[in-house]
């Protein structure tokens, strides 16, 4: 301690300093540009130089990427001038960030000031593209700042020489920070950091973020367990300019494609100089890229991007709008992050915005100039989301936001994590736990379930069995570490919290079977087809021709209808601020001046034929419709809790004989298919708030959901392995359903700590008990049910909702008798008499 | 055997249904086993036992309770049907050290079920390990019953040349071979209803040939749309017995050909 001081007074004066002192050469640097050193860029010197954790929370525009780096960067420099070499600084700063387009342009863009400035600063990037030449170059030889994604830090923490890499560690900055928090990703990196501190507790945490709700979550999330960071608020004066951008004649009912405004949005885009339009599903991309290029007749430039294009289409078309050739970007959240491009002027949000912040950040892509208002244009997909699209404008002009409260970290990353750590270097449990505690996301973790974890790190955990052959994790003298090398590497390729539906690439063939590869769909989707099927992908329509070698194999060309790929985890839920204020909304009717007028003959329609949604009572509808019965509740909670609603209504029904068929959701209400007609007098038996203990988990337990929460844990824990279709001939033989795994489970060992952690991440990621209990209680007594004759003006939107939530019960066993050639099978009754005759 | 009023509340219900296989009446259970009631037959196909524990080896850090469960469902079937023969049609053990991995009372349990009926046969696949001594039960590569060949892969019993190595081995008292019952595939299938896909491990039944669904706990299935079923069947029609939660369905499928 006392020698820390001593160096510390001996050799680094300027830490005792409180002004920070800007060198001159930066200072000749900003007035070159005309720039000015902005007051929270001077803040952020002075916190580094004070060795304070700080998150900056600054409108995009701000110069925010330079402000994160410039106190490393006069830092670095400042060693330089000492005489000490780029070696003997070593790995100065690390910079996170959550995509890998990012820190490749981070990377660029840093060059030119340590260029220009002749500041002989090295910089350098990791990420799963970086070669494994590069990577060695690396480690041998760290660079002052490395840029990098927090997967490919977790893997550099992985390898032994994690703690001579990191010694010299000074700075670590989190980019795009509010994207991370409350997020699995989230959960992961706060693990990294939590791992870096232990390695090496004398650098400081920088947060770059756009605006958010709970800046003092995120400064805890940021910091060390009980240390939150300071804050640095970086306002904007000036409020985005929206408006709802609509077609006068026509606004489709239901569905979630905005085709219908196709020529509103490209005279937008005609008017602007370079356009983001930003829709919310990868499906909706390809359809509104098609449906604006039949528009197109002045052939402006429009691209496409999204995540599952190939690497080669993404970064051609990152590209071209760097080098301003394009006139507007069709694109999905996959954009929503990254550093101004260009001269982004407006930005068009298609389809509802599902989130007031959500929103925000997008809108902040436009106009780069933190004094100038952007300027944004939502187009509603539907009557329902025009609601919805002006109650975002207002919430945006009142400057609320909204954000949903910091959930406890997900468990099933610990056993990745504990993984990790052991890899590095042996280690015992304790201090593995005591490491997970530092990290803020977890500090609530007891050392029941920790111990847990760490027993089916080891071996899997389960009850009735201890083969010691089967061991991950060996002993010795209290420190453990990976029982083989077989088990470090199958750790190493499986490092991450992204776990996509199986996948199948896409190759676009020109002759015979060559081609390129274009993307990836998901196998459900691809299992559809049959030869001759056309769908749009990646801004053209492609012919099915089979699927070989585990690629689907397709052909350009042309077709009546494609079909349009469908992509999980395209739907976001909307936040449960949004669904009150679109409750509201239409419970004032003197705000409806503001929608366009379709949408106001709408709810007016809906008031005449059936009734509109009150505050106090739950509007229940009833109707016929594809055969069966449809009944409907309108209870505007959101997605999650609609979805557990859902479950345990079906459930009921099931018991009670209604025969339930399936149910679809929406932000805004729940509709249950059913072969028997619920009456109103059912309903209060159906709602009843008592949900017994069994009843929960019996319910919650068979769903299909739970399912495939288990498929998320059991490949982020390590169980399994992520890869499905890889060549190795052992692979083929890993890949059979995750259900079965489940279901053994649940039955030899029900106890056991993976079937805990699936029903906390169901309850994260899926469910709501709680707002469900609520919404059970205030209105099980309190409801109007209209019975009628078909679906009302607003039902519509929800009954054709594509995905539904199919129950396997006495519904399904009707459809399948029906369909079965059960009629047949009847006609065999000689066959069937003589055989039990003859018996 | 099971008796009749049993049988007709199991067909009522959904979860046996008869087929006629050349010639021969014969009942599949929604469970994936078939029973044929003149030769007081049961057959078994792809246990596919101790296949967790295989993949226990490569640091998947699996429950290895499947062969657990296979025997469990194994032994409520078992006295469900009563048989006085049982069958397992090959693939029984997923690999040659299956044994050594093998529960010491999963052992137990297995010869105790093989001990409780007059006779048990392994058949065993071209590609099967040898099934140690220590599990009891005969063992054969395929057994001629009537005019049928229980086999684990299909044979090309038409063949004029004397190279099939099946043909030497036949019985010439037998009677001539009209139809094959074969394992290996592991066959399921999928069908459209409403808006949704049902998919579900399937026995599938062409005019000479009929594949067994498979039944350890943790084997998959194979569509019975992939091209490995071409060249399986005569005829582009098939009948597909579909089993769903334990109920079981016909449907009339075309295979690609």
């Amino acid at each position: 301690m006392i020698k820390e001081i001593h160096d510390l007074l001996i050799t680094d004066t300027s830490a005792v300093v409180k002004r920070a002192f800007i060198p001159s050469v930066f200072k000749a640097w900003f007035a070159d540009r005309h720039w000015k050193i902005r007051p929270y860029q001077q803040k952020m010197v002075s916190a580094f130089v004070n060795q304070q954790s700080t998150l900056l929370i600054a409108p995009t525009g701000a110069g925010k990427t330079l402000s994160g780096f410039l106190p490393s960067l006069i830092d670095i420099h400042k060693l330089l001038e000492k005489g000490k070499s780029n070696k003997a600084i070593g790995l100065h700063t690390l910079y996170i960030s959550p995509l890998k387009a990012l820190t490749y342009d981070i990377n660029r863009n840093l060059e030119m000031p340590i260029s220009e400035m002749a500041l002989g600063i090295t910089v350098a990037s990791r990420t799963g593209d970086t070669t494994s030449y590069q990577r060695q170059k690396q480690r041998k030889l760290p660079p002052n700042i490395l840029l990098t994604t927090p997967e490919s830090l977790m893997l550099m923490l992985s390898y032994t020489d994690a703690a001579r890499i990191f010694a010299n560690l000074k700075c670590v900055i989190v980019d795009e920070t509010h994207s991370f928090a409350n997020s699995k990703r989230g959960d992961f990196t706060s693990l990294a950091l939590a791992r870096l501190y232990w390695l090496n507790p004398h650098f400081i945490r920088v947060g770059l973020s756009a605006t958010v709700a709970h800046p003092d979550s995120l400064a805890a999330w940021l910091g060390v367990t009980g240390e939150p960071t300071d804050i640095i608020l970086a306002k904007s004066r000036v409020k985005p300019r929206l408006k709802m951008l609509t077609n006068k004649e026509y606004i489709p009912f239901g569905g979630y494609m905005a085709k219908y405004a196709k020529k509103e949005i490209l005279a937008a885009i005609s008017k602007a100089g370079t356009s983001l339009v930003f829709v919310n599903t990868r499906a909706q991309a390809e359809l509104i890229f098609q449906a604006l290029w039949e528009e197109n007749s002045e052939g402006l430039a429009i691209a496409i991007y999204h995540g599952s294009l190939s690497k080669e289409q993404r970064q051609k078309t990152e590209k071209m709008m760097a080098a301003g050739k394009l006139r507007a970007v069709v694109t999905t959240s996959a954009l929503e992050l990254g550093i101004d491009w260009g001269d982004v002027d407006l930005v068009i949000q298609v389809g509802a915005p599902k989130g007031v912040s959500r929103l925000m950040q997008r809108i902040g892509r436009s106009n780069h100039r933190m004094d100038e208002p952007s300027k944004a244009y939502l187009v509603p997909a539907n009557r329902f989301e025009s609601l919805e699209c002006l109650a975002a404008i207002k919430a945006i002009k009142k400057g609320e936001l909204d954000g949903e409260p910091p959930m406890p970290g997900a468990l099933d990353i610990i056993p990745q994590f504990i993984m990790n750590c052991v890899c590095s270097e042996p280690s015992d449990m304790h201090s593995i736990y005591q490491q997970v505690l530092n990290a803020s996301s977890y500090s609530g973790l007891d050392s029941d379930t920790f111990k847990q974890l760490f027993s089916f790190t080891q071996d899997g955990g389960y009850a009735l069995q201890a083969y010691e052959r089967y061991f991950r994790l060996v002993q010795d003298k209290g420190l453990y570490s990976p029982a083989n090398k077989r088990v470090i590497m199958r750790h190493r390729q499986n490092i991450g919290t992204i776990v996509e539906a199986g996948r199948l690439k896409v190759k676009r063939l020109r002759r015979s079977h060559q081609g390129k590869i274009v993307g990836e769909v998901e196998e459900y989707f691809a299992q559809q087809l049959c030869k001759g099927d056309s769908f749009y992908f990646a801004g053209e329509i492609l012919v099915f021709e089979g699927i070989r070698d585990m690629i689907v194999e397709a052909r350009p060309g042309k077709a009546k209808e494609p079909k349009i790929p469908s992509f999980q985890g395209g739907q976001m839920p909307l936040s449960t601020y949004l669904a009150d204020a679109v409750r509201k909304l239409i419970n004032v009717p003197e705000s409806w001046q503001e929608l366009p007028k379709l949408v106001r003959d709408w709810l007016h329609l809906q008031q005449a034929f059936s009734a509109l949604p009150s505050m106090e009572k739950l509007l229940i509808e009833q109707f016929p419709f594809r055969g069966a019965f449809t009944t409907l509740f309108y209870t505007f909670e959101g997605r999650k809790a609609n979805q557990t609603l859902g479950m345990l209504i079906t459930r009921r029904m099931e018991n009670r004989g209604f025969k339930p068929l399936s149910f679809s959701i929406t932000d805004y209400g729940l509709s249950i298919s059913s072969v028997i007609q619920i009456e109103k007098g059912h309903i209060t038996e159906l709602f009843t708030p008592d949900i017994l203990g069994d009843e929960l988990e019996d319910w919650m337990l068979e769903a299909s959901m739970l399912k495939r929460s288990f498929r998320q844990v059991a490949v982020i824990s390590g169980l399994i392995e992520q890869q499905y279709h890889s060549n190795k001939k052992t692979m083929r033989q890993v890949t059979f359903s995750t259900d079965l795994i489940y279901d053994t489970l649940r039955q030899y060992d029900p106890d056991h700590i993976l079937l805990k952690v699936t029903r906390d991440n169901a309850q994260r990621e899926l469910l709501d008990i709680e707002r469900t209990s609520a919404l059970l209680f205030r209105y099980c007594d309190s409801f109007l049910f209209n019975a009628l004759e078909k679906p009302s003006p607003m039902a519509i939107p929800i009954v054709l909702s594509v995905r539904s939530e199919l129950i396997t019960g006495a519904g399904t066993q009707a459809l399948l008798e029906q369909a079965s050639l059960y009629q047949e099978a009847e006609l065999m009754l000689d066959d069937v008499r003589a055989l039990l005759q003859g018996d | 055997m099971i008796e009749l009023t049993a049988l007709k509340a199991l067909l009522m219900n959904h979860q046996i249904i008869p087929v006629k296989f050349a010639g021969n009446r014969m009942l599949l259970d929604a469970g994936g086993v078939l029973i044929w009631p003149q030769q007081d037959l049961l057959i078994f196909s792809d246990l596919h036992l101790e296949k967790g524990s295989f993949l226990t080896q490569f640091a998947n850090p699996l429950p290895r309770f499947d062969s657990k469960d296979t025997l469990k469902r194994m032994q409520l079937i078992m006295a469900r049907y009563d048989c006085g023969h049982i069958v397992c049609l090959g693939d029984s053990l997923h690999d040659g050290n299956a044994l050594a991995r093998m529960q010491p009372d999963d052992l137990v349990s297995l010869n105790a079920l093989v001990k409780s009926v007059p006779k048990w046969t392994w058949v065993l696949g071209n590609h099967d390990p040898d099934i140690p001594p220590e599990i009891l039960g005969e063992r054969a590569p395929f057994l001629h019953i009537q005019n049928l060949l229980l086999v684990h892969e299909p044979e090309d019993i038409n063949a004029k040349n004397e190279k099939s190595s099946l043909k030497p081995l036949l019985s010439k008292e037998a009677s001539k071979i009209e139809g094959q019952i074969i394992g290996h595939y592991h066959p399921k299938s999928s069908h459209r209803l409403a808006n949704r896909k049902v998919t579900g491990k399937s026995f599938v039944c062409g005019d000479d040939i009929l594949l067994m669904p498979a039944f350890g706990k943790y084997t998959g299935g194979l569509d019975i749309k992939d091209g490995a079923f071409e060249s399986l069947f005569n005829s582009k029609k098939v009948l597909v017995y579909l089993t769903y939660h334990h109920k079981i369905y016909l449907f009339m499928s075309k295979i690609k050909r």
